[in-house]
């Protein structure tokens, strides 16, 4: 019997993009209508807070590249090695888009218009990265932390490609190792407190790390399985008990380095000397002595180092029990899409002589950096601007991680980050613009939260193709409907009572205290 | 009754805005709070639902044959004068039994006296199974608070999956009883076999009068004698040689089990002296002459499986051997898997007893590589059998079993 190769290979593709197009009509046949209708109303919310507070250039810019994000993130997702690699090429791209999108926040007036251009086209990124992931999974159940990991294996990528194609030449390579160990050391002295210049700035990063990298380890590491079997519950129930006490030094530090960045931002320098100054003397000396304790620093650092070894030596341990192929090509994935982007990248700037540019305009950067890049050839700087892009990258999705946790839904994600950021936005609006129109945004942040949620329940309970279109019509009928009737009360509201408030009544003033009180009194009761 | 509090939030929501008012002193930060409260406040005080619905349940084909799928429709009824916004349906269907199409659950908005359908179809394996009873969950309007009961449909509780054969592949060795098969030798029948000199006390009406009209000798026209035979079906239960297509559906020992159900069936409508027994379990079990029992006895032979590991079909082949009587032949339904058939139909043919090999092919509906490795292991064993004289059909199980048992009849079986 004779077989055609040319036919089975043809016969092959063909099933493939036949199974491919039934993944994609099934995918799409699984999407609830209730979750497009609140990413559409998301996207509406985010359009006019963005216009009201940042203007139509930089609302598009976060937009998109929320929505990159989220592309990002879903094709991270995929246990398909190609779809990975391609998640790997996309990384460069939403880099791109990030630094487009801060440079909106760079060309602001001042520091206080920087940091509220900052703070609403981050929030307007969240609500287009979870828009657009609405007929999916994620970002709930641990997707976009997921898709952290995985573009931050993106980020060796450049790294390889530097290391393989420049670092051959010797007296470069000796530039290299210079001017990072130079800037590694700077780095690891301040994070020291030696000199103690930026310890106030540095203390809740290090902080954070630390209670990030324990808790993880501690949920992670296997710890139970080093003792006897009659005591595993135990130790089981000891080791959940000790990661919350971290969760909220974590938390915690989050907030003292929002604080620190905000003081910062005010005394417009970073240096401790600057950010205790309005602070009372013995209060910045307690302060002082904290930010500055090299034993605490020194315990810190143990902690992140022993946290980071447990977790690599566990991660090891895992993926010698699980050497199949696929698993492999899952995890490679990523990087090898990296180091192909990286190569055709790199090549066509430096053909295209933006390299070179690139080169020129760093040239007047000093210190270690300066040196470094200065010497590096147009492929080497253009390999160091892809890493940035994807480090840029990996930072951004790492911090919808951190807002996604401090949300708190760790169920409906998605919608509890659009409902949340559109709702802060409607509070940033009201802060800045004093006017009527962000109460729209208000409005819609609820009808986004009760849709979403309604149509991540559904899609809980229900299997892809079950039929639920009646139901959710009927639910985000009522559920429009009430919230045009709120919107129509809480604007009337506004045009009345609050009016005379703003002036000099302070008994509609109180009666108003008196009716939130009540409803949040309500709502604890009920 | 559950109630969720899906809006807390909102009350976070809202006491932030509050005190950003109280902070800022612009009273907009307070109406801007109203907005969740009111979410909440409406979410709270939403009623329960209490739902009145009745569900009825259908089966069509109500008695498929393996392999055959077969539609599960609930009909669901709101019963109550109010209507359901949101009405979750989840059936149970059988366990053991793969939905392969449709949803078992489904999510609407019932009207009073309203109807709703949710289909699906299962491809139950061989034997009798049992429905569960179809939870049904009612939510309010704002999905706040939810009642679920659990209801017992009425109409069909069951799942029969039926098993007959309409022919199967025999050998010619028969017994000296009364049957169906044709045989070489004349005697009782319907079929011309030869003519002889006329003998005396030869039936009238056997006599050829139009060769004695013309020739004037008188000559008895002799029939074909038909008897039965002793026919022993051998179902290879090893657990650890079935194999089973991607998907869902029967696997090999189902449709083995099958085949030699229908097999039996007719064999005993046909006055045939029929034998099941398994390999594991070697044991003398006659099928009594009916076709209900018959089914039953291939039931509980499989049923009666011991799950022993058993690899030497030579031992297989003695214990059966002695348990025979003369010039039975046997039937042996495998997948081939492995090398035992093959080594048990050796055995059986050194103690002068035929066999025919049945053998569902279960690796040419997956395309993976080792569905093909395992083709061709099969293919192999197939040949060797053939090499062997011993009638091998390869059940194509695209076609239906008597398009495939034809096959046997052209290599060397015989057709009852």
């Amino acid at each position: 019997m004779s077989v055609d190769p040319l036919g089975e290979q043809e016969s092959g593709i063909r099933a493939t993009v036949e199974r491919a197009f039934d993944d994609a009509v099934t995918r799409l046949d699984g999407v609830r209508p209730s979750a497009l209708v609140a990413a559409l109303a998301a996207l509406v919310g985010a359009l006019l807070a963005g216009l009201l507070l940042v203007g139509q250039s930089a609302t598009g810019a976060a937009l998109v590249f929320g929505g990159s994000l989220g592309v990002a993130t879903y094709l991270f997702n995929s246990d398909r090695p190609l779809v990975g690699a391609l998640g790997g090429v996309v990384v460069f791209p939403v880099g791109v888009l990030f630094a487009a999108a801060l440079r909106h926040v760079f060309l602001a007036s001042s520091i206080q218009v920087g940091a509220t251009a900052f703070v609403t086209m981050g929030l307007l990124a969240c609500v287009a990265f979870a828009a657009t992931l609405a007929a999916t999974r994620a970002p709930g159940q641990g997707r976009t932390w997921r898709a952290t990991r995985r573009t931050g294996r993106v980020v060796l990528a450049p790294v390889l490609v530097f290391l393989v194609v420049v670092l051959p030449d010797l007296g470069v390579a000796a530039t290299v190792v210079g001017a990072l160990g130079a800037i590694l050391g700077a780095l690891v002295g301040h994070l020291l407190a030696t000199p103690p210049t930026f310890a106030a700035l540095t203390f809740p990063l290090v902080a954070l790390v630390a209670a990030l990298t324990v808790r993880r380890a501690l949920r992670r590491v296997p710890i139970e399985r080093l003792v006897p079997g009659e005591r595993r519950d135990r130790v089981v129930r000891a080791l959940y008990a000790t990661q919350r006490p971290f969760l909220y030094v974590a938390l915690a530090s989050v907030v003292a380095l929002l604080g620190v960045v905000a003081l910062a931002a005010l005394a417009a320098s970073p240096r401790t000397r600057m950010l205790l100054s309005p602070l009372p003397p013995a209060a910045a000396g307690a302060v002082r002595a904290l930010v500055t304790s090299t034993p605490l620093r020194l315990a810190l650092f143990t902690a992140v180092v022993l946290g980071v070894v447990a977790l690599v030596a566990s991660w090891v341990v895992g993926a010698a029990r699980r050497v199949p192929a696929d698993w492999v090509a899952r995890l490679l994935a990523p990087t090898l899409g990296g180091v192909v982007a990286t190569v055709v990248v790199a090549q066509a700037l430096v053909s295209r002589g933006a390299a070179a540019r690139v080169s020129e305009a760093v040239g007047g950067v000093v210190g270690p950096l300066g040196t470094l890049l200065r010497a590096l050839p147009p492929f080497g700087v253009a390999a160091v601007l892809l890493f940035v892009l994807a480090l840029c990258a990996t930072l951004a999705l790492f911090a919808v991680v951190v807002f996604g946790s401090v949300v708190g839904s760790s169920r409906a994600t998605g919608p509890a980050l659009a409902a949340v950021s559109l709702f802060s936005l409607a509070l940033l609006g009201v802060l800045v613009t004093r006017s009527v129109a962000p109460l729209t945004v208000g409005a819609l942040s609820l009808f986004v939260w009760d849709a979403g949620e309604y149509a991540h329940t559904l899609r809980e309970e229900l299997d892809a193709g079950s039929r639920s279109l009646r139901a959710e019509l009927v639910h985000l009928g009522g559920s429009l409907g009430f919230a045009l009737v709120v919107a129509a009360v809480t604007a009337a509201l506004a045009v009345t009572a609050v009016g005379a408030v703003a002036t000099a009544n302070a008994l509609a003033l109180v009666a108003l205290l008196l009716a939130v009180g009540v409803g949040v009194a309500l709502l604890l009761v009920l | 009754m559950t109630r969720r509090r899906r809006w807390r939030g909102a009350g976070v929501g809202a006491a932030v805005a509050t005190v950003a008012g109280l902070a800022t002193g612009n009273a907009l930060f307070l109406v801007l709070a109203v907005l969740p409260l009111g979410y909440a406040v409406v979410g709270a005080l939403s009623g329960v639902p209490d739902p009145e619905v009745t569900v009825e349940r259908s089966v069509d084909p109500a008695r498929p044959s393996p392999g055959e799928a077969a539609t599960v429709t609930l009909a669901v009824t709101n019963e109550g004068d109010a209507a359901i916004p949101d009405l979750h349906v989840a059936a149970d269907p059988p366990e053991g039994v793969p939905v392969v199409d449709g949803e078992t659950r489904a999510a609407t908005a019932l009207g009073a006296g309203e109807t709703e359908r949710v289909e699906y179809a299962v491809r139950p394996p061989r034997g009798t199974h049992d429905f569960g009873d179809v939870t049904v969950r009612a939510r309010n309007l704002a999905a706040t608070a939810s009642t679920e009961r659990s209801v017992t449909p009425e109409g069909a509780t069951t799942l029969t999956c039926l098993t007959l054969l309409d022919s199967m592949p025999l050998r010619d060795q028969t017994i000296q009883y009364v049957g169906r098969t044709p045989t070489d030798v004349s005697g009782s029948g319907v079929e011309f076999h030869s003519v002889r000199d006329y003998q005396r006390g030869d039936p009238v009406s056997r006599i050829d009068w139009n060769r004695y009209a013309s020739t004037g000798e008188l000559t008895t026209v002799t029939l074909r004698e038909e008897r039965a035979m002793t026919v022993v079906f051998v179902l290879d239960d090893r657990p650890d040689a079935q194999l089973s297509a991607s998907g869902y559906g029967p696997d090999s020992l189902d449709l083995s089990t099958y085949a030699v159900s229908r097999g039996l069936s007719v064999l005993t409508d046909e006055n045939h002296r029929v034998g099941v027994t398994t390999v594991t379990d070697v044991v003398e079990s006659w099928v009594p002459p009916s076709g209900a029992t018959s089914t039953a006895a291939v039931e509980a032979a499989a049923d009666r499986s011991s799950g022993r590991v058993r690899a030497d079909g030579g031992e297989v082949g003695r214990e059966l051997a002695t348990l025979l009587p003369p010039n039975a032949q046997v039937v042996c339904c495998t997948p081939l898997s492995d090398d035992l058939p093959a080594s048990l139909a050796e055995t059986l043919a050194r103690h002068d007893h035929a066999v025919s090999v049945l053998s569902p092919d279960m690796t040419s509906a997956a395309d993976t590589l080792g569905a093909a490795v395992e083709g061709l292991e099969r293919t192999n064993r197939l040949t060797e059998l053939r090499r062997d004289g011993v009638p091998a059909v390869d059940w194509d199980l695209t076609a239906p079993l008597a398009v495939a048992l034809a096959d046997v009849f052209e290599s060397g079986g015989r057709r009852l």
